[in-house]
């Protein structure tokens, strides 16, 4: 016996069946890509946030006389770094750093320049940033010390962050529409096109619904080939993004970087499962629609 | 004899033309023949008895229930139980004879049906051979004789037909039309157009659509 859906199957679409394949391929890999970099986006920038608004930078200026803090004094910061059980973690900037971010690499110890001692401390707790700074003040022998949150100073790049969080939902939300309505119009193309065989369906006793779902049904087979080669695609390119933007951040642990790949595969998974669902969905919403508006012809 | 459809003062607006204003009852087991120029609308009546299209004004009963757009449920299971020959342009034409005719049985679950009388139809309108082939290489007589195959294969109560008899040699009109005497002698109704209205020894009711029109 042959299959009610077979016969809907080969009615729409025969012919269209490979570009079906690749347009939903191509589609579907644009969209994913955007759901993918949204989620990472979110969860790399979070994670950057939150890692850098509990920075504090120390800078301790040395004596008009010093042309560098003396050893004896920064060692003793040091110590006090390394036993002091409140700091999560710390790190002394190298003064060979700060002359090479300043472009001075070649600048020799006879130079004029008076480089300062510049650290950064990593801890959550206000009391314990209070507590440090008065500290180094003492070690210090009363040298003049600042000391800047760089909470403050994200505030700004939060509300950059956030924007381009919006930019890429808008984007999925464009090629999701788009993707929709061109489907919707080559469904009605081919329906518009069979529309005499069809309409022997129902005057044979095929119901709207019963036509609807099949046709949905038949589609949303038309598009799995192509939608599962585009999640593997997608995967293989979050990867590749994973370990590309990782590389440039002193924070990112291969940790993260197996949490973030498997929490990929996850969400692209979820989000294909949503996606052809939904279309299935709003395809036989569309099509129950278009067969009960011509379930009886217009005179 | 149990009624089937009941037409109350019915009638069409047809590009702001007023077509038909009658009424009629039809049941079980009636020959009805539609008579009339070409133009009148006999077409438009038979979309109007198997319930493709809905009266302007007037109203229909079917099995005695009042029926309008919102029952579609009801006029479903109508149209389960009507067999309707049409131009044979309504035919799927990249499948086979068989698929074509299997289909009918498909979408009215019939298919215990199908396996019993599928041989029986091909054979007895001469499809046995070319029941493989796919419907668009054959001639217009053969697609005619898959479309009055697709009507018959679930035994339907009642048969609509608009010309039956086109495309078809004389030997085959004379069996068709002698098949659906027989069919109405054991209770089918049978509604239709035709030319060839002299075939026919059964007592058939005219409906003159001219008069009706007038």
């Amino acid at each position: 016996m042959i299959n009610y859906q077979e016969v809907l199957k080969k009615i729409l679409l025969k012919d269209e069946e490979k570009f079906f394949h690749g347009l939903s391929f191509v589609v579907i890999s644009l969209i994913a890509l955007h759901v993918v970099l949204y989620f990472n986006f979110y969860k790399f920038s979070s994670n950057w946030i939150n890692l850098e608004s509990q920075k504090t930078t120390f800078i301790l200026t040395n004596n008009n006389d010093e042309k560098e803090i003396p050893l004896s004094i920064s060692e003793n910061i040091k110590d006090f770094l390394i036993n002091n059980s409140l700091i999560d973690s710390y790190k002394i900037i190298d003064s060979s750093a700060i002359k090479s971010t300043l472009g001075l690499d070649k600048e020799d110890e006879i130079s004029g320049l008076d480089l300062p001692m510049v650290f950064q401390v990593i801890s959550s707790e206000e009391k314990t940033i209070d507590s440090i700074y008065k500290n180094i003040i003492d070690i210090s022998e009363n040298r003049f010390v600042e000391k800047y949150s760089h909470e403050d100073e994200l505030f700004e790049i939060s509300i950059i962050v956030n924007r381009i969080k919006i930019i890429i939902f808008i984007m999925f939300l464009v090629v999701f529409t788009l993707f929709s309505f061109l489907v919707m119009n080559i469904v009605k193309a081919a329906l518009v096109t069979n529309f005499k065989l069809l309409e022997m369906l129902q005057i044979m006793g095929a119901s709207s619904i019963e036509l609807a779902k099949n046709i949905s049904q038949s589609l949303i087979r038309k598009i799995l080939p192509g939608s599962l080669l585009s999640l593997i695609f997608v995967f293989f390119i979050s990867v590749v993004l994973i370990n590309l933007f990782g590389a440039n951040f002193e924070f990112f642990d291969s940790s993260l970087s197996t949490e973030l790949i498997i929490s990929s595969l996850f969400i692209l998974v979820i989000f294909l499962i949503l996606f052809l669902l939904s279309l299935l969905f709003f395809l036989t919403i569309y099509l129950f629609n278009f067969f009960e508006n011509r379930f009886f012809d217009k005179l | 004899m149990s009624e089937i459809l009941r037409i109350e003062n019915v009638s069409l607006d047809v590009e702001k033309k007023k077509l038909f204003d009658f009424s009629i009852t039809i049941n079980s087991g009636d020959f009805f023949l539609i008579n009339g120029k070409n133009g009148v609308g006999k077409s438009l009546l038979l979309k109007l008895f198997f319930l493709k299209i809905l009266p302007s004004n007037g109203d229909i009963y079917l099995y005695g229930k009042k029926i309008n757009e919102n029952k579609k449920i009801n006029i479903l299971e109508y149209r389960k139980k009507v067999g309707v020959i049409l131009q044979n342009d309504y035919l799927i034409p990249f499948f086979t004879v068989y698929q074509n005719i299997e289909i009918a049985s498909e979408i009215q679950s019939k298919k215990e049906h199908f396996k019993k009388r599928i041989d029986e139809i091909l054979d007895w309108l001469d499809l046995t051979k070319i029941s493989g082939e796919f419907v668009n290489k054959l001639s217009n007589g053969e697609k005619q004789r898959v479309v009055i195959a697709r009507a018959l294969i679930n035994n339907p109560q009642i048969i609509i037909a608009d010309q039956p008899e086109n495309y078809l040699d004389e030997s085959t009109k004379k069996k068709f039309f002698f098949l659906l005497e027989s069919l109405n002698k054991l209770g089918t109704t049978i509604i239709m157009t035709s030319n060839c209205h002299n075939m026919l020894s059964v007592n058939y009711k005219n409906l003159n659509l001219g008069k009706i029109n007038d």
